[in-house]
Protein backbone atom coordinates (compact mmCIF):
# COMPACT_ATOMS: atom_id res chain seq x y z
CA UNK A 1 0.00 0.00 0.00
CA UNK A 2 1.42 3.15 -0.82
CA UNK A 3 0.48 6.68 0.47
CA UNK A 4 -0.10 9.40 -2.24
CA UNK A 5 -0.06 12.55 -2.32
CA UNK A 6 -3.02 15.51 -2.70
CA UNK A 7 -2.07 15.90 -5.81
CA UNK A 8 -1.66 12.22 -7.67
CA UNK A 9 -5.50 11.97 -5.34
CA UNK A 10 -6.82 15.20 -7.06
CA UNK A 11 -5.23 13.69 -10.89
CA UNK A 12 -7.22 10.37 -10.15
CA UNK A 13 -10.25 11.65 -9.40
CA UNK A 14 -9.92 14.73 -12.35
CA UNK A 15 -9.02 12.01 -14.76
CA UNK A 16 -12.19 9.34 -13.54
CA UNK A 17 -14.78 11.82 -12.88
CA UNK A 18 -13.93 15.05 -14.25
CA UNK A 19 -13.50 18.77 -13.48
CA UNK A 20 -17.00 19.18 -11.84
CA UNK A 21 -16.30 16.07 -9.11
CA UNK A 22 -12.67 17.41 -8.36
CA UNK A 23 -14.37 20.57 -7.35
CA UNK A 24 -16.52 18.83 -5.13
CA UNK A 25 -13.50 17.00 -3.65
CA UNK A 26 -12.07 20.71 -3.33
CA UNK A 27 -14.95 21.87 -1.73
CA UNK A 28 -15.28 19.09 0.74
CA UNK A 29 -11.59 19.10 1.47
CA UNK A 30 -11.26 22.90 1.75
CA UNK A 31 -14.56 22.97 4.23
CA UNK A 32 -13.26 20.25 6.53
CA UNK A 33 -14.78 20.87 10.30
CA UNK A 34 -15.91 24.25 10.59
CA UNK A 35 -17.09 24.23 13.52
CA UNK A 36 -15.41 23.97 17.34
CA UNK A 37 -17.88 20.72 18.77
CA UNK A 38 -17.25 18.76 14.98
CA UNK A 39 -13.45 19.06 15.74
CA UNK A 40 -13.84 17.91 19.30
CA UNK A 41 -16.02 15.28 18.08
CA UNK A 42 -13.16 13.99 15.65
CA UNK A 43 -10.36 14.79 18.15
CA UNK A 44 -12.06 12.30 20.77
CA UNK A 45 -12.81 9.64 17.91
CA UNK A 46 -9.43 9.83 16.75
CA UNK A 47 -8.16 9.63 20.22
CA UNK A 48 -9.79 6.67 21.62
CA UNK A 49 -8.94 5.12 17.93
CA UNK A 50 -5.43 5.30 18.31
CA UNK A 51 -5.55 3.62 21.88
CA UNK A 52 -7.47 0.90 20.34
CA UNK A 53 -5.33 0.46 17.63
CA UNK A 54 -2.36 0.86 19.75
CA UNK A 55 -3.26 -1.61 22.50
CA UNK A 56 -4.02 -4.27 19.96
CA UNK A 57 -1.07 -6.86 20.39
CA UNK A 58 -1.90 -8.12 16.99
CA UNK A 59 -0.77 -4.63 15.45
CA UNK A 60 2.65 -3.35 14.30
CA UNK A 61 1.94 0.18 15.09
CA UNK A 62 4.64 1.14 13.05
CA UNK A 63 2.33 0.09 10.29
CA UNK A 64 -0.41 1.80 11.52
CA UNK A 65 -1.33 5.50 10.94
CA UNK A 66 -4.50 7.39 11.96
CA UNK A 67 -4.83 10.88 10.86
CA UNK A 68 -7.17 13.52 10.18
CA UNK A 69 -8.74 15.59 7.42
CA UNK A 70 -6.72 13.78 4.24
CA UNK A 71 -7.64 14.64 0.96
CA UNK A 72 -10.92 12.61 0.16
CA UNK A 73 -14.98 11.96 -0.44
CA UNK A 74 -14.45 10.16 3.69
CA UNK A 75 -11.98 12.46 5.00
CA UNK A 76 -12.26 13.27 8.57
CA UNK A 77 -10.54 10.62 10.14
CA UNK A 78 -8.77 7.79 8.03
CA UNK A 79 -6.57 4.54 9.26
CA UNK A 80 -4.52 3.36 7.17
CA UNK A 81 -3.12 -0.57 8.21
CA UNK A 82 -0.59 -0.89 6.13
CA UNK A 83 -0.14 -4.63 7.33
CA UNK A 84 -3.08 -6.07 6.63
CA UNK A 85 -3.54 -3.54 3.73
CA UNK A 86 -7.47 -1.98 4.88
CA UNK A 87 -7.65 1.48 4.59
CA UNK A 88 -11.05 2.82 7.05
CA UNK A 89 -12.38 5.42 6.61
CA UNK A 90 -14.86 8.20 9.02
CA UNK A 91 -17.39 10.89 8.20
CA UNK A 92 -17.94 12.23 11.35
CA UNK A 93 -21.42 13.86 12.21
CA UNK A 94 -21.86 15.15 15.52
CA UNK A 95 -25.29 15.76 15.23
CA UNK A 96 -29.11 14.04 15.61
CA UNK A 97 -30.67 15.85 12.59
CA UNK A 98 -30.60 15.39 9.01
CA UNK A 99 -26.84 16.32 8.83
CA UNK A 100 -26.46 12.57 10.28
CA UNK A 101 -29.10 11.01 7.61
CA UNK A 102 -26.91 8.49 5.32
CA UNK A 103 -28.09 9.98 2.31
CA UNK A 104 -27.41 8.93 -1.62
CA UNK A 105 -25.08 11.60 -1.28
CA UNK A 106 -23.03 9.86 1.52
CA UNK A 107 -23.64 6.18 -0.56
CA UNK A 108 -21.85 8.01 -3.39
CA UNK A 109 -18.86 9.35 -2.01
CA UNK A 110 -18.30 5.84 0.21
CA UNK A 111 -18.25 4.57 -3.49
CA UNK A 112 -16.01 7.48 -5.18
CA UNK A 113 -13.51 6.77 -1.90
CA UNK A 114 -13.29 3.10 -2.01
CA UNK A 115 -12.46 3.96 -5.80
CA UNK A 116 -9.85 6.42 -4.99
CA UNK A 117 -8.40 3.48 -2.10
CA UNK A 118 -7.75 0.77 -4.69
CA UNK A 119 -6.41 3.25 -7.17
CA UNK A 120 -4.02 5.57 -5.21
CA UNK A 121 -3.39 4.05 -2.36
CA UNK A 122 -3.48 -0.01 -3.30
CA UNK A 123 -5.87 -0.93 -0.91
CA UNK A 124 -7.22 -4.57 -0.71
CA UNK A 125 -9.73 -3.33 1.81
CA UNK A 126 -11.76 -0.04 2.48
CA UNK A 127 -14.14 0.39 4.75
CA UNK A 128 -16.25 3.52 5.29
CA UNK A 129 -17.81 4.53 8.45
CA UNK A 130 -20.64 7.40 9.14
CA UNK A 131 -19.78 7.99 12.52
CA UNK A 132 -22.65 9.68 14.41
CA UNK A 133 -23.50 11.39 18.43
CA UNK A 134 -27.06 9.77 18.38
CA UNK A 135 -27.64 6.50 18.69
CA UNK A 136 -30.78 6.29 17.16
CA UNK A 137 -29.80 7.75 14.68
CA UNK A 138 -27.03 4.92 13.97
CA UNK A 139 -29.76 2.23 14.00
CA UNK A 140 -31.97 3.89 11.39
CA UNK A 141 -28.96 4.89 9.14
CA UNK A 142 -28.17 1.39 9.10
CA UNK A 143 -31.12 0.12 7.42
CA UNK A 144 -30.39 3.13 4.66
CA UNK A 145 -27.02 1.19 3.50
CA UNK A 146 -27.72 0.04 -0.27
CA UNK A 147 -26.80 -3.42 -1.13
CA UNK A 148 -23.91 -2.70 -3.17
CA UNK A 149 -21.99 -1.19 0.28
CA UNK A 150 -22.95 -3.62 3.30
CA UNK A 151 -19.96 -5.33 2.74
CA UNK A 152 -17.81 -3.10 4.26
CA UNK A 153 -19.62 0.62 4.75
CA UNK A 154 -21.61 0.87 8.16
CA UNK A 155 -22.92 3.74 10.40
CA UNK A 156 -21.15 3.36 13.64
CA UNK A 157 -22.34 5.42 17.08
CA UNK A 158 -20.12 7.49 18.90
CA UNK A 159 -20.80 9.72 21.74
CA UNK A 160 -19.79 13.12 21.76
CA UNK A 161 -17.83 14.11 24.22
CA UNK A 162 -17.78 17.20 26.34
CA UNK A 163 -14.38 16.92 27.90
CA UNK A 164 -11.45 13.94 28.38
CA UNK A 165 -13.15 12.89 31.92
CA UNK A 166 -16.35 11.80 29.58
CA UNK A 167 -14.37 9.69 26.97
CA UNK A 168 -13.04 7.95 29.86
CA UNK A 169 -15.97 7.07 31.80
CA UNK A 170 -18.03 6.13 29.00
CA UNK A 171 -15.97 4.21 26.58
CA UNK A 172 -13.36 1.61 27.20
CA UNK A 173 -10.23 3.85 26.60
CA UNK A 174 -9.66 3.36 29.90
CA UNK A 175 -9.07 -0.66 29.18
CA UNK A 176 -6.76 0.11 26.30
CA UNK A 177 -4.63 2.53 27.90
CA UNK A 178 -4.62 0.16 31.29
CA UNK A 179 -2.99 -2.15 28.28
CA UNK A 180 -0.31 0.21 27.90
CA UNK A 181 0.28 1.75 30.50
CA UNK A 182 -0.29 -0.88 33.25
CA UNK A 183 -2.10 1.00 35.05
CA UNK A 184 -5.99 1.18 36.24
CA UNK A 185 -5.81 4.44 37.63
CA UNK A 186 -7.63 7.35 36.20
CA UNK A 187 -5.31 10.53 36.45
CA UNK A 188 -3.10 7.85 35.13
CA UNK A 189 -6.06 7.28 31.71
CA UNK A 190 -6.12 11.19 32.13
CA UNK A 191 -2.58 11.81 31.63
CA UNK A 192 -2.21 9.75 29.11
CA UNK A 193 -4.77 11.13 27.09
CA UNK A 194 -3.19 14.54 27.06
CA UNK A 195 0.19 13.22 26.37
CA UNK A 196 -1.16 11.73 22.84
CA UNK A 197 -4.35 14.37 22.12
CA UNK A 198 -1.37 17.05 22.08
CA UNK A 199 0.63 15.26 19.81
CA UNK A 200 -2.55 14.74 17.49
CA UNK A 201 -3.25 18.18 17.32
CA UNK A 202 0.06 18.90 16.50
CA UNK A 203 -0.14 17.59 13.28
CA UNK A 204 3.18 16.31 13.91
CA UNK A 205 3.38 12.66 13.60
CA UNK A 206 3.20 9.35 11.09
CA UNK A 207 2.70 6.13 11.90
CA UNK A 208 0.49 5.38 16.13
CA UNK A 209 4.45 4.12 17.05
CA UNK A 210 5.46 7.76 15.98
CA UNK A 211 2.49 9.02 17.93
CA UNK A 212 3.58 7.72 21.14
CA UNK A 213 7.45 8.13 20.81
CA UNK A 214 6.53 11.63 20.53
CA UNK A 215 4.19 11.41 23.57
CA UNK A 216 6.78 9.82 25.42
CA UNK A 217 9.46 11.97 24.65
CA UNK A 218 6.53 14.69 26.19
CA UNK A 219 5.81 12.37 29.72
CA UNK A 220 7.89 13.36 32.61
CA UNK A 221 7.28 10.85 34.18
CA UNK A 222 6.72 8.50 31.05
CA UNK A 223 3.32 6.78 32.22
CA UNK A 224 3.69 3.90 28.84
CA UNK A 225 5.77 0.95 29.17
CA UNK A 226 4.24 -0.71 25.71
CA UNK A 227 6.67 1.06 23.37
CA UNK A 228 9.62 0.80 26.51
CA UNK A 229 12.65 -1.20 25.34
CA UNK A 230 12.95 -4.23 28.31
CA UNK A 231 16.23 -3.39 31.20
CA UNK A 232 18.14 -6.18 32.13
CA UNK A 233 17.75 -6.10 35.55
CA UNK A 234 14.87 -5.80 37.71
CA UNK A 235 16.07 -7.09 40.96
CA UNK A 236 15.54 -4.91 43.85
CA UNK A 237 18.87 -4.51 45.46
CA UNK A 238 20.03 -6.47 48.70
CA UNK A 239 20.39 -2.86 50.73
CA UNK A 240 17.00 -1.83 50.05
CA UNK A 241 15.43 -5.30 50.85
CA UNK A 242 17.02 -5.11 53.72
CA UNK A 243 15.17 -2.31 55.04
CA UNK A 244 11.64 -3.72 53.75
CA UNK A 245 12.00 -7.02 55.66
CA UNK A 246 12.92 -4.73 58.74
CA UNK A 247 10.01 -2.47 58.28
CA UNK A 248 7.78 -5.36 57.26
CA UNK A 249 4.90 -3.86 59.51
CA UNK A 250 4.25 -0.92 57.95
CA UNK A 251 5.70 -0.59 54.58
CA UNK A 252 4.16 -2.39 51.43
CA UNK A 253 6.34 -2.56 48.38
CA UNK A 254 5.76 -3.83 44.66
CA UNK A 255 7.79 -3.62 41.50
CA UNK A 256 5.63 -2.41 38.83
CA UNK A 257 7.09 -3.01 35.57
CA UNK A 258 10.21 -0.25 35.32
CA UNK A 259 9.34 1.37 39.22
CA UNK A 260 9.68 0.51 42.57
CA UNK A 261 6.51 1.70 44.90
CA UNK A 262 6.71 1.45 48.25
CA UNK A 263 3.33 2.53 50.21
CA UNK A 264 4.01 2.82 53.94
CA UNK A 265 1.37 3.23 56.66
CA UNK A 266 -0.76 2.33 54.54
CA UNK A 267 -0.52 6.41 53.62
CA UNK A 268 2.33 7.95 52.06
CA UNK A 269 3.03 6.18 48.94
CA UNK A 270 6.22 7.01 46.62
CA UNK A 271 7.69 5.76 43.29
CA UNK A 272 11.21 5.81 41.61
CA UNK A 273 12.62 3.98 38.91
CA UNK A 274 14.06 0.77 39.90
CA UNK A 275 16.73 1.59 36.92
CA UNK A 276 17.74 4.46 39.26
CA UNK A 277 17.51 2.67 42.53
CA UNK A 278 19.98 0.04 41.29
CA UNK A 279 22.74 2.80 40.35
CA UNK A 280 22.42 4.87 44.03
CA UNK A 281 26.00 4.50 44.98
CA UNK A 282 27.11 2.31 47.53
CA UNK A 283 28.23 5.82 50.05
CA UNK A 284 24.49 6.91 49.36
CA UNK A 285 22.94 2.86 50.12
CA UNK A 286 24.99 2.65 53.84
CA UNK A 287 23.82 5.66 54.60
CA UNK A 288 20.31 4.39 54.31
CA UNK A 289 19.00 3.29 57.47
CA UNK A 290 15.08 3.35 58.45
CA UNK A 291 12.16 3.38 56.05
CA UNK A 292 12.33 7.27 56.53
CA UNK A 293 15.53 7.39 54.87
CA UNK A 294 14.54 5.33 52.05
CA UNK A 295 11.47 7.04 51.45
CA UNK A 296 13.28 9.99 51.42
CA UNK A 297 16.12 9.08 49.28
CA UNK A 298 13.87 7.73 46.63
CA UNK A 299 11.30 11.29 46.26
CA UNK A 300 14.97 12.88 45.54
CA UNK A 301 16.10 10.25 43.13
CA UNK A 302 12.74 10.81 41.58
CA UNK A 303 13.02 14.40 41.46
CA UNK A 304 16.69 13.97 39.94
CA UNK A 305 15.15 11.71 36.98
CA UNK A 306 12.37 14.24 36.26
CA UNK A 307 15.04 16.95 36.02
CA UNK A 308 17.14 14.67 33.45
CA UNK A 309 14.29 13.74 31.41
CA UNK A 310 13.07 17.85 31.62
CA UNK A 311 16.35 18.74 30.39
CA UNK A 312 16.33 16.40 27.44
CA UNK A 313 13.21 18.06 26.08
CA UNK A 314 12.21 21.13 25.69
CA UNK A 315 9.16 21.36 27.86
CA UNK A 316 8.72 24.34 30.14
CA UNK A 317 7.85 24.33 34.08
CA UNK A 318 4.88 25.47 34.45
CA UNK B 1 -18.89 41.83 44.83
CA UNK B 2 -17.27 45.16 44.87
CA UNK B 3 -14.05 46.43 43.17
CA UNK B 4 -11.24 48.66 44.63
CA UNK B 5 -8.17 47.16 43.10
CA UNK B 6 -6.96 47.01 39.45
CA UNK B 7 -8.48 44.45 37.76
CA UNK B 8 -9.29 42.60 41.28
CA UNK B 9 -12.85 42.10 42.38
CA UNK B 10 -13.51 40.74 46.06
CA UNK B 11 -16.50 38.43 46.89
CA UNK B 12 -18.79 38.49 49.58
CA UNK B 13 -16.76 36.32 52.18
CA UNK B 14 -13.70 39.18 51.75
CA UNK B 15 -13.72 40.74 54.90
CA UNK B 16 -11.46 43.05 56.01
CA UNK B 17 -9.10 40.84 57.83
CA UNK B 18 -8.98 38.76 54.13
CA UNK B 19 -8.06 42.04 52.38
CA UNK B 20 -5.68 42.88 54.74
CA UNK B 21 -4.32 39.39 54.43
CA UNK B 22 -4.61 39.30 50.50
CA UNK B 23 -2.19 42.24 50.79
CA UNK B 24 0.09 41.21 52.89
CA UNK B 25 0.67 38.01 50.51
CA UNK B 26 2.00 41.03 47.66
CA UNK B 27 4.15 42.88 50.67
CA UNK B 28 6.26 39.76 51.35
CA UNK B 29 7.28 38.03 48.01
CA UNK B 30 10.55 38.46 49.38
CA UNK B 31 9.70 37.56 53.16
CA UNK B 32 8.80 33.76 52.94
CA UNK B 33 8.52 33.96 56.47
CA UNK B 34 5.62 36.62 56.96
CA UNK B 35 3.70 34.78 53.37
CA UNK B 36 3.42 31.37 55.21
CA UNK B 37 1.89 33.29 57.86
CA UNK B 38 -0.75 35.21 56.08
CA UNK B 39 -1.37 32.10 53.65
CA UNK B 40 -1.83 29.48 57.07
CA UNK B 41 -4.35 32.87 58.17
CA UNK B 42 -5.60 32.97 54.91
CA UNK B 43 -6.79 29.32 55.29
CA UNK B 44 -7.62 29.69 58.59
CA UNK B 45 -10.26 32.78 57.17
CA UNK B 46 -11.39 29.89 54.68
CA UNK B 47 -12.05 27.26 56.67
CA UNK B 48 -14.65 29.79 58.81
CA UNK B 49 -16.13 30.69 55.61
CA UNK B 50 -17.00 27.45 54.41
CA UNK B 51 -17.53 25.57 58.06
CA UNK B 52 -21.47 26.04 57.97
CA UNK B 53 -21.69 24.60 54.34
CA UNK B 54 -19.60 20.85 56.32
CA UNK B 55 -22.62 20.74 59.03
CA UNK B 56 -19.98 18.90 61.18
CA UNK B 57 -19.62 16.08 58.88
CA UNK B 58 -16.41 14.44 58.05
CA UNK B 59 -14.16 16.07 55.51
CA UNK B 60 -10.98 14.94 53.45
CA UNK B 61 -9.08 17.96 52.76
CA UNK B 62 -7.04 17.57 48.95
CA UNK B 63 -3.58 19.98 48.70
CA UNK B 64 -0.76 19.99 46.65
CA UNK B 65 2.64 19.30 48.58
CA UNK B 66 3.36 23.06 48.36
CA UNK B 67 -0.23 23.98 50.11
CA UNK B 68 0.12 21.26 52.67
CA UNK B 69 1.95 22.84 55.76
CA UNK B 70 0.25 26.47 54.74
CA UNK B 71 -3.09 27.15 53.36
CA UNK B 72 -4.12 23.35 54.15
CA UNK B 73 -2.55 23.68 57.16
CA UNK B 74 -4.89 27.08 58.13
CA UNK B 75 -7.82 25.39 56.86
CA UNK B 76 -7.80 22.27 58.91
CA UNK B 77 -6.38 23.44 62.03
CA UNK B 78 -9.64 25.83 61.85
CA UNK B 79 -11.91 22.76 61.12
CA UNK B 80 -10.15 20.91 63.65
CA UNK B 81 -10.62 23.31 66.57
CA UNK B 82 -14.76 23.51 65.30
CA UNK B 83 -14.61 19.68 65.99
CA UNK B 84 -14.78 18.54 62.21
CA UNK B 85 -13.61 15.42 61.93
CA UNK B 86 -10.57 15.77 58.70
CA UNK B 87 -8.27 13.57 57.09
CA UNK B 88 -5.96 14.63 54.42
CA UNK B 89 -4.68 14.19 50.94
CA UNK B 90 -1.62 15.55 50.12
CA UNK B 91 -0.37 15.48 45.88
CA UNK B 92 2.84 15.50 44.45
CA UNK B 93 1.98 17.28 40.63
CA UNK B 94 4.76 17.63 38.17
CA UNK B 95 2.79 20.57 36.86
CA UNK B 96 4.65 21.64 33.12
CA UNK B 97 3.18 22.32 29.59
CA UNK B 98 3.48 20.12 27.01
CA UNK B 99 4.36 21.05 23.80
CA UNK B 100 1.00 22.62 22.14
CA UNK B 101 0.84 24.52 25.80
CA UNK B 102 -1.71 22.53 27.35
CA UNK B 103 -0.86 21.87 31.19
CA UNK B 104 -0.58 18.55 32.38
CA UNK B 105 0.09 17.86 36.46
CA UNK B 106 0.53 13.68 36.60
CA UNK B 107 0.72 12.85 40.21
CA UNK B 108 4.58 11.36 40.91
CA UNK B 109 3.93 10.69 45.27
CA UNK B 110 0.54 10.77 47.49
CA UNK B 111 -0.29 11.29 51.12
CA UNK B 112 -3.64 9.89 51.75
CA UNK B 113 -4.25 9.34 55.26
CA UNK B 114 -6.53 6.41 56.54
CA UNK B 115 -10.35 6.48 56.85
CA UNK B 116 -11.20 8.85 53.95
CA UNK B 117 -13.13 6.18 52.04
CA UNK B 118 -16.13 7.44 54.20
CA UNK B 119 -16.06 10.94 54.35
CA UNK B 120 -19.21 13.43 53.14
CA UNK B 121 -17.86 16.26 51.84
CA UNK B 122 -14.27 17.01 49.99
CA UNK B 123 -12.48 20.10 50.46
CA UNK B 124 -9.61 20.96 47.52
CA UNK B 125 -7.22 24.22 48.55
CA UNK B 126 -4.76 25.85 46.41
CA UNK B 127 -3.11 28.93 46.73
CA UNK B 128 -4.30 30.47 43.23
CA UNK B 129 -6.62 29.43 41.39
CA UNK B 130 -5.82 29.65 37.68
CA UNK B 131 -6.23 27.35 35.05
CA UNK B 132 -7.25 24.48 37.07
CA UNK B 133 -5.28 21.93 36.17
CA UNK B 134 -3.90 20.78 39.24
CA UNK B 135 -6.78 21.25 40.91
CA UNK B 136 -8.33 18.69 38.48
CA UNK B 137 -6.13 15.87 38.45
CA UNK B 138 -6.00 15.40 42.47
CA UNK B 139 -9.95 15.75 42.39
CA UNK B 140 -10.18 12.91 39.51
CA UNK B 141 -8.08 11.07 41.85
CA UNK B 142 -9.83 11.33 44.78
CA UNK B 143 -13.32 11.54 43.24
CA UNK B 144 -12.01 7.86 41.85
CA UNK B 145 -11.80 6.87 45.62
CA UNK B 146 -14.29 8.87 47.11
CA UNK B 147 -17.11 7.86 45.23
CA UNK B 148 -19.88 8.99 47.12
CA UNK B 149 -18.71 12.24 48.51
CA UNK B 150 -22.19 15.08 48.49
CA UNK B 151 -20.14 18.35 48.15
CA UNK B 152 -16.80 19.16 47.16
CA UNK B 153 -15.38 22.48 48.36
CA UNK B 154 -12.82 24.16 46.73
CA UNK B 155 -10.81 26.92 48.52
CA UNK B 156 -8.50 29.69 47.23
CA UNK B 157 -7.62 33.19 48.26
CA UNK B 158 -7.47 34.07 45.10
CA UNK B 159 -8.91 32.71 42.08
CA UNK B 160 -8.94 33.80 37.90
CA UNK B 161 -12.46 35.23 36.44
CA UNK B 162 -12.24 31.85 34.33
CA UNK B 163 -10.74 29.63 36.35
CA UNK B 164 -14.59 28.36 38.10
CA UNK B 165 -15.76 27.93 34.27
CA UNK B 166 -13.16 25.93 33.14
CA UNK B 167 -12.64 23.25 36.38
CA UNK B 168 -16.64 22.79 35.83
CA UNK B 169 -16.44 22.13 31.91
CA UNK B 170 -13.89 19.60 32.52
CA UNK B 171 -16.18 17.14 34.78
CA UNK B 172 -19.32 15.86 33.74
CA UNK B 173 -22.14 17.34 35.30
CA UNK B 174 -23.10 15.20 38.11
CA UNK B 175 -19.29 15.83 39.45
CA UNK B 176 -19.27 19.58 38.55
CA UNK B 177 -23.24 20.01 40.22
CA UNK B 178 -21.07 19.34 43.37
CA UNK B 179 -18.52 22.14 43.45
CA UNK B 180 -18.84 25.02 45.72
CA UNK B 181 -16.09 27.88 45.51
CA UNK B 182 -15.07 29.85 48.09
CA UNK B 183 -12.38 32.85 47.50
CA UNK B 184 -12.11 35.99 48.43
CA UNK B 185 -10.61 37.70 45.45
CA UNK B 186 -11.33 37.26 41.71
CA UNK B 187 -8.75 38.98 39.60
CA UNK B 188 -9.31 38.86 34.95
CA UNK B 189 -5.28 39.72 34.29
CA UNK B 190 -2.51 37.44 33.94
CA UNK B 191 0.88 38.55 33.40
CA UNK B 192 2.69 37.38 30.15
CA UNK B 193 3.76 34.10 31.72
CA UNK B 194 0.51 33.30 32.68
CA UNK B 195 0.73 33.83 36.26
CA UNK B 196 -2.52 35.57 37.50
CA UNK B 197 -2.23 39.42 38.66
CA UNK B 198 -2.47 40.54 41.59
CA UNK B 199 -2.86 37.32 42.28
CA UNK B 200 -0.58 36.14 44.93
CA UNK B 201 1.89 37.81 43.99
CA UNK B 202 3.67 35.21 41.72
CA UNK B 203 5.04 31.50 41.61
CA UNK B 204 4.04 29.93 45.16
CA UNK B 205 7.04 28.06 45.17
CA UNK B 206 9.89 30.98 45.01
CA UNK B 207 6.81 33.04 47.69
CA UNK B 208 6.94 30.03 50.42
CA UNK B 209 10.79 29.70 50.12
CA UNK B 210 10.63 26.40 47.96
CA UNK B 211 12.28 27.32 45.37
CA UNK B 212 10.49 25.23 43.10
CA UNK B 213 7.83 22.39 42.85
CA UNK B 214 8.04 20.20 45.58
CA UNK B 215 8.48 17.22 43.10
CA UNK B 216 11.65 18.31 41.73
CA UNK B 217 12.99 19.10 45.23
CA UNK B 218 11.52 16.29 47.29
CA UNK B 219 10.34 18.28 49.66
CA UNK B 220 8.20 16.64 52.51
CA UNK B 221 6.07 19.31 54.10
CA UNK B 222 5.75 18.79 57.93
CA UNK B 223 2.30 17.48 58.56
CA UNK B 224 2.64 14.90 56.06
CA UNK B 225 6.07 13.93 58.32
CA UNK B 226 4.46 13.87 61.32
CA UNK B 227 1.45 11.70 59.93
CA UNK B 228 3.03 9.38 58.71
CA UNK B 229 6.87 8.47 60.69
Amino acid sequence: MNKPDNQTIMDFVNNTYGEEVLSNLKNIHQGGTNNQKGRDYENYYQLYRVFQTAANDDYDCKKHVIETQQIGFVDDICHIDYENQIKYNYQAKNSSGVAADWTDNISERFRKQRAIDASCFGVDITKNYLLVSDESKANKNIGKIPPDLKLHDTCEYFEAHLNTLSLIEKTDISTYIENLTGRSSKTTTDYACSLVLGILQSGNYNTIDDVFSKAESEAHPNPFIKFRKPIENHIIPDWVMQILTNYSNIVRYSLEYETLILCVNDSLTVECKIESVIAIPVEISTNTITIKDLAFLLMSITAQDIENSLSSSEDGEV
Amino acid sequence: MNMNMNHRTYTEIATPHAKRQLQRLLDSISAPTIYRESMIELGKLLAEAVLPSLRNKSTLIVSTAEDADYLQFGVSSSLKSHGIDTKLAVFWNHHYQLSNSSSVAPIVHKFIETGYKSVDNIIVVKSVMSGSCVVRTNLIEMLDEVKKVNNVFILSPVAHTHSEEKLKKEFPEYISDKFKFFCFAVDDKRDVSGEVVPGIGGQIYDLLGLSTQPILNSYMPKVVEDLVF
